[in-house]
C-alpha cells in the first residue's frame, strides 16, 4: 500500500488519487503484453498548492494528468476531487467537473483552433456554460489582459500569435471558468528559452491571485524546482519519491531521483567537472515488459537480490521526510558503480 | 511600434506588425498561383456556363427535328457547329444538354454523397467502438458490391429516369470514398489537442465534429467531392452507354454517344463531340482537384 | 581549456548572408554573420528559434537548399579554403571526412534497412583507404568509445533495435569514424532525456577526446554549453551579437540580450521569488525591427535613437570579447546582478 508521505502543513486535500492504474492494450487480442502507462498512483493535492510530476518520457506522467481529468478512462483507482468521485466515460458528470478543474497543453500551435478568433476559442466555455452572450464578451476582455494579451486583439486567428502568446491564450482558456485546479502538461516546454521565464511568471501571478491548485507535469528540473511545493518523481509508471521541493532537490533518497538531479547541466562553467555526475547506463525498460520487483533495478548501483525479489513500497523512511520507494533510499555516499 | 521597455505583462507586441491573413485567403492564393488549375477552372466555367445557358446560346431545341438536314458534317458556317443527327437535331445543341444533363447528375452526387459519407465517416470516427465496426462494416458491404450491375438493377427497377433520381442512386454507391476519407481524419483529429481542449471546454460530441473538425479538414473534403464529381460523370455516361442512364428524349452524354456509336464510321462527330466534353469535364475537374489539394493542403502552409 | 587563438583558424565564416525566398520576398535568415573556430576547439553557437544558428551550420556544410534559399554574400574558409567556390563533388569529399555532422533527430539520420556498424564502415569506406574488415573492427572500435555496451552485437543490429539515446552515440560514432578536424552538431540532446542526455554529453566528451576535433555545438540549453563550451558565440535576429570565452560570457555578459537570457532562466537549488524575463518575443525573419533587432526587447536601449536606426557592429570591447551593442560598455557596472 503506498501512501503520501506527511500531510501537508493545511487545507484540505482538493484532489485524492488512490491506486490510480492505466494499461493500454489489455483488452483484446492478449497477444501483445498490455502497456502499463501508469501503475499504482497515489496522491493527493490541497488547494493553493503546486505539485510537480517529473520524469521522463514515458514515465506516464502525461497520462497520470490525462486520466485525472477524464481525457483517458482509467483502468484502475479512485480519484475524487473537491469531494466527488470522479465517474470516467460520464460526459455531463465530466462536464461539470471541467468547471473546476482545466488543463493546459504542451504545444501552444496544435492546442488552439487554427480556424477560430481568439474571441470564438475563448468564448466558448463560456457560452456553453450558459453565460449570455454579452456577459462573455466582457469576460474574454477580462481573460485576455489578465494574461497580459490586449482584448482588441481578439478577434485575430492563432497564427498571428507568437508561441509565447499562444500559450496564454491557452492559460486564458482553461481559467475562464475560475477553476480550482489546472493540470499543466509541459507548460513551457514547447516555448523559446526567454520566453519561459515570461509564462511562469504568469501561472505564479495567476496562482497567487486566484488561489488555483497546480498539477505542474514536466520534464524540466530547473522549471519544477522554480515554481513547485511538492514534487512527485515518477519512474515507469510508478512514484519513487515524492517530498517537498527541498527534500526533493537538497537531500533526494532514490538513487533514480538523484541521477535525475546530478544529470541536469547546470549553467555555470566554473562548476564544470566539479560536480558528481551519476551517468546511469541503459535506457528504461519498457513499460509493456517492466523488470520484476523494483522497476529501476536494471539501471541502478545499488541493486541487490531484494531488488529483484520485492518491489519496494513509497513510504517514509526513518533517516527521510519524505516518501521513497527503495529498499536502499539514503543520501548519495557511495559512488554509483 | 510603442517605444522601449514594454511591460512584461504587456506581453510581446510582435503580433502588431504581422498582416491579417486567414487561412483562406492564403490557400486562395496558393490556388490562383496554380497555373493548370486556374485554367482548368476557366474552361469548366465555360462549359458550365454554356451547357446552363443553352437556350440563350443556340437557337435549336434539343429535340426539334429537321429531316432534310439530317446527317450534315460539322460545319463552321452552316449553323452546325457539330453537325446534325439522323433525325436532323442539331448536334451542337444536343451536346450541349446532354452536358448540362450530366453536369447536373454529377453535381447532386457530390453534394449527396459528401453529405452521406460525411455524416457516416464522422460518426464511426468520432464514437469508434461498436459504432465504428457497425458503420465502417457496412460501408466495405457499399464498396465491394459490384457497383454497376447494382446501379442497373436499382434502376431498371424503380427508375423512370430523370436525372434527379439517376444521381440518387449513383449517390447511394458513391459515398464511401469520402466516409472513409473523413473517418480517417476524424480518428487523427480526435486526439489533436485543440480538440481535446473544447471537449474540455464543454463542447458536446456534435460541436466538437461540427465547429472543431469538420471545419479543419473541408480540404480533403472537397479535393475528395471534387473527384466524386469527376467519377459520377464518367459513371453516368457509362450507364447511358449501356442504356441505364438518363431516359431519352433528355440528352446526356453518355447517350449521345451509344446513340452515335453505330455510325461512328460515317458520322465520326456523333461520338467525338460528346466524347471530347466528357474528357475535358474529367480532365479540368481532375486538375482543379490537385489544385486545391496543393492549396489546401496544411502542410504547405508555413506554421510562422 | 583556453585557447590562444593564434595562428590560422579551422574554420571562419566572414560576412555570411543566407536568404530564402518566401511569399513575402527574400528573408534574411543569417545576416552578414562572422565567426572563427581554431583547431580543437569546442565553440557553441547559441540563439533561439530563428537566430540563424542552424542556418548557418547548414551554410557551412553546403547544405541549404536551392531554391528556396541562396547564399548571397560572404565567405566561409575551411582551412584556408572558400568552401562556397568548391565544387558540388569536392564539397561531399570534406562533408563526412574533414567535416561531419550530428543532427537532432538520429532517426532520421539513419538508413532503416541497414545495421548500424555497416553504416558506420560505409562512412569510412567511402572516404577512406581502408579494407572492409578493418572497416568493420574500426566501427566496432567506435561504437565502444561512444559508450555503446555489447559493441561487437550491436554492430549487427538495425536503428530501429536502438534506442535514442543510443542512435545518438551511433550518429557520433559515425560521425567520428573518418577522423574529422571539424564536428557540427545541432542541437545533439534536444530530443533526449536528461538521463539519457548525460550519457551523450559523455559520448561527445570521450569522441573529441578521441579525436582531438573542433566541434561546433548548436544549441539554446545554456547549460549544455556551460558545461561543454571554450567559446561561446550568442545569436539573435540572424546575426551573431556576442562572442566571448564561456566564463567571461556568463560571469560578464555584454550584450543585454545574452544577459537578458541568462537572468531568465529558472535555476536548480535557488529558489528566487520572480524569474526576471526579458519581454516580447524573439523577431520573426520577415519583420525584423530596425536598428539592432533586439532593441523593442531590450532593457537598457531606453529608447535611444541608435538602437532603432543603427544597426549595432561587433567590437571588441575588451580582449576576445566582443558585443555588438552600441552601449557595451555600460553593462560593466550591472555584472553582479547576473552572477547574484
Amino acid at each position: 500500500m503506498t501512501a503520501e508521505a506527511r500531510p501537508a502543513p493545511s487545507g484540505s486535500p482538493l484532489l485524492q488519487i488512490d491506486n490510480l492504474v492505466k494499461h493500454y492494450g489489455a483488452r483484446g487480442g492478449a497477444r501483445k503484453p498490455a502497456i502499463r502507462a501508469v501503475n499504482d498512483i497515489s496522491l493527493t493535492l490541497r488547494a493553493g498548492e503546486t505539485l510537480g510530476l517529473v520524469g521522463e518520457s514515458g514515465c506516464g506522467k502525461s497520462t497520470t494528468g490525462r486520466c485525472i481529468i477524464g481525457l483517458e478512462q482509467p483502468t484502475g483507482g479512485r480519484i475524487v476531487f473537491d469531494g466527488k468521485p470522479v465517474v470516467h466515460g460520464k460526459r455531463t458528470a465530466l462536464t461539470a467537473m471541467w468547471r473546476d478543474m482545466q488543463y493546459v497543453f504542451q504545444d501552444p500551435f496544435a492546442s488552439l483552433n487554427p480556424l477560430m478568433t481568439v474571441f470564438a476559442i475563448l468564448s466558448e466555455p463560456l457560452r456553453l456554460s450558459g453565460m449570455s452572450a454579452a456577459e462573455a464578451q466582457a469576460r474574454v476582455a477580462e481573460l485576455m489582459r489578465l494574461v497580459g494579451l490586449a482584448p482588441e486583439h481578439g478577434n485575430r486567428f492563432p497564427h498571428e500569435f507568437s508561441g509565447g502568446q499562444r500559450q496564454r491564450i491557452g492559460i486564458a482558456r482553461a481559467l475562464a471558468l475560475n477553476p480550482k485546479l489546472l493540470i499543466l502538461d509541459e507548460p513551457v516546454s514547447a516555448l523559446d528559452v526567454s520566453i519561459q521565464a515570461q509564462v511562469i511568471n504568469l501561472l505564479e501571478d495567476l496562482q497567487e491571485r486566484f488561489g488555483l491548485a497546480y498539477l505542474f507535469i514536466a520534464h524540466d528540473l530547473s522549471v519544477v524546482s522554480h515554481i513547485c511545493d511538492r514534487i512527485a518523481v515518477m519512474y515507469l509508471g510508478r512514484i519513487v519519491e515524492i517530498g517537498t521541493r527541498e527534500e526533493i532537490f537538497e537531500h533526494p533518497q532514490h538513487p533514480y531521483t538523484q541521477a535525475l538531479l546530478s544529470a541536469v547541466p547546470i549553467d555555470d562553467p566554473d562548476l564544470r567537472g566539479k560536480r558528481k555526475r551519476i551517468v546511469l547506463q541503459g535506457d528504461p525498460p519498457s513499460p509493456a515488459n517492466p523488470p520484476s520487483g523494483c522497476s529501476f533495478r536494471t539501471r541502478c548501483w545499488k541493486t541487490t537480490e531484494v531488488c529483484a525479489a520485492e518491489a519496494p513500497a513509497l513510504e517514509p523512511k526513518p533517516h527521510a521526510r519524505q516518501a521513497v520507494a527503495c529498499h536502499h533510499a539514503g543520501v548519495l555516499t557511495a559512488e554509483p558503480a | 511600434m510603442t517605444d522601449h521597455g514594454i511591460a512584461a505583462a504587456a506581453g510581446d507586441r510582435e503580433g502588431l506588425d504581422v498582416k491579417v491573413r486567414s487561412q483562406f485567403r492564403l490557400a486562395l492564393g496558393r490556388f490562383v498561383r496554380h497555373r493548370v488549375a486556374m485554367a482548368s477552372l476557366v474552361i469548366l466555367a465555360a462549359i458550365i456556363i454554356v451547357a446552363f445557358s443553352a437556350e440563350y446560346v443556340t437557337p435549336y431545341s434539343f429535340d426539334g427535328m429537321n429531316l432534310r438536314a439530317a446527317r450534315l458534317a460539322p460545319t463552321l458556317e452552316g449553323g452546325h457547329l457539330f453537325g446534325t443527327d439522323k433525325l436532323g437535331r442539331d448536334y451542337f445543341t444536343r451536346v450541349l444538354y446532354g452536358a448540362r444533363t450530366s453536369i447536373f447528375v454529377a453535381l447532386v452526387v457530390a453534394l449527396l454523397s459528401t453529405l452521406i459519407g460525411t455524416l457516416i465517416g464522422a460518426t464511426a470516427g468520432y464514437f469508434g467502438g461498436w459504432v465504428d465496426d457497425l458503420f465502417m462494416r457496412f460501408t466495405d458491404l457499399v464498396l465491394i458490391l459490384p457497383g454497376l450491375a447494382l446501379l442497373m438493377i436499382l434502376i431498371a427497377f424503380i427508375g423512370e429516369g430523370s436525372p434527379l433520381q439517376i444521381a440518387i442512386i449513383l449517390s447511394s454507391l458513391m459515398w464511401t470514398l469520402i466516409a472513409r476519407v473523413v473517418r480517417a481524419q476524424v480518428l487523427s483529429m480526435r486526439t489533436r489537442e485543440f480538440v481535446e481542449a473544447a471537449t474540455l471546454s464543454g463542447a458536446s460530441p456534435w460541436r466538437v465534429i461540427w465547429r472543431h473538425m469538420l471545419p479543419n479538414m473541408m480540404g480533403p473534403i472537397i479535393v475528395n467531392a471534387t473527384l466524386t464529381v469527376s467519377s459520377a460523370i464518367l459513371i453516368e455516361s457509362a450507364l447511358s452507354f449501356i442504356g441505364f442512364g438518363v431516359k431519352p428524349p433528355t440528352p446526356a452524354l453518355g447517350q449521345l454517344i451509344s446513340d452515335g456509336r453505330g455510325a461512328m464510321q460515317t458520322q465520326w462527330w456523333l461520338v467525338t463531340f460528346p466524347g471530347l466534353v466528357i474528357i475535358a469535364i474529367c480532365l479540368t475537374i481532375n486538375f482543379i482537384g490537385d489544385g486545391l489539394r496543393d492549396a489546401l493542403d496544411a502542410r504547405q502552409a508555413q506554421r510562422n | 581549456m583556453v585557447h590562444e587563438n593564434s595562428g590560422q583558424p579551422l574554420l571562419s565564416v566572414e560576412g555570411l548572408i543566407t536568404e530564402f525566398r518566401s511569399a513575402e520576398g527574400m528573408v534574411r535568415a543569417v545576416d552578414e554573420v562572422s565567426y572563427q573556430i581554431w583547431p580543437g576547439e569546442t565553440l557553441a553557437v547559441v540563439g533561439e528559434s530563428g537566430s540563424g544558428k542552424s542556418v548557418t551550420a547548414m551554410s557551412v556544410l553546403g547544405l541549404i537548399p536551392r531554391p528556396p534559399g541562396r547564399i548571397a554574400g560572404g565567405r566561409i574558409l575551411f582551412e584556408g579554403r572558400d568552401l562556397l567556390t568548391v565544387t558540388p563533388g569536392e564539397m561531399r569529399a570534406i562533408r563526412g571526412k574533414a567535416i561531419s555532422m550530428i543532427f537532432q533527430d538520429p532517426m532520421t539520420s539513419l538508413n532503416p534497412v541497414l545495421t548500424v556498424g555497416f553504416q558506420i564502415a560505409e562512412a569510412m569506406l567511402a572516404h577512406g583507404d581502408m579494407g572492409r574488415t578493418e572497416a568493420a573492427e574500426r566501427a566496432v572500435e567506435l561504437l565502444k568509445t561512444v559508450g555503446v555496451p555489447n559493441a561487437p552485437e550491436r554492430y549487427h543490429q538495425f536503428p530501429h533495435q536502438f534506442s535514442g539515446g543510443m542512435r545518438q552515440r551511433a550518429l557520433i560514432a559515425m560521425a567520428i569514424a573518418n577522423r574529422p578536424r571539424l564536428v557540427i552538431a545541432d542541437e545533439p540532446t534536444t530530443a533526449l532525456d536528461v538521463t539519457i542526455q548525460a550519457q551523450v554529453f559523455e559520448a561527445l566528451r570521450l569522441a573529441q577526446a578521441e579525436t582531438q576535433a573542433a566541434m561546433v555545438l548548436i544549441t539554446h540549453d545554456m547549460g549544455l554549453v556551460a558545461e561543454l563550451a571554450d567559446r561561446v558565440v550568442v545569436m539573435y535576429g540572424g546575426r551573431v551579437v556576442e562572442t566571448a570565452d564561456v566564463r567571461t560570457l556568463f560571469h560578464a555578459p555584454r550584450h543585454p540580450y545574452t544577459k537578458g537570457l541568462l537572468a531568465s532562466l529558472p535555476r536548480m537549488h535557488e529558489r528566487s521569488e520572480r524569474l526576471t524575463p526579458i519581454p516580447g518575443a524573439p523577431p520573426s525573419l520577415v519583420n525584423r525591427p530596425s536598428g539592432c533587432a533586439f532593441h523593442p526587447r531590450c532593457a537598457h536601449s531606453a529608447g535611444r535613437l541608435p538602437c532603432r536606426t543603427d544597426v549595432p557592429v561587433m567590437r571588441e570591447i575588451e580582449a576576445a570579447h566582443w558585443s555588438a551593442c552600441h552601449y557595451a560598455e555600460e553593462l560593466r557596472q550591472s555584472q553582479e546582478r547576473v552572477e547574484a
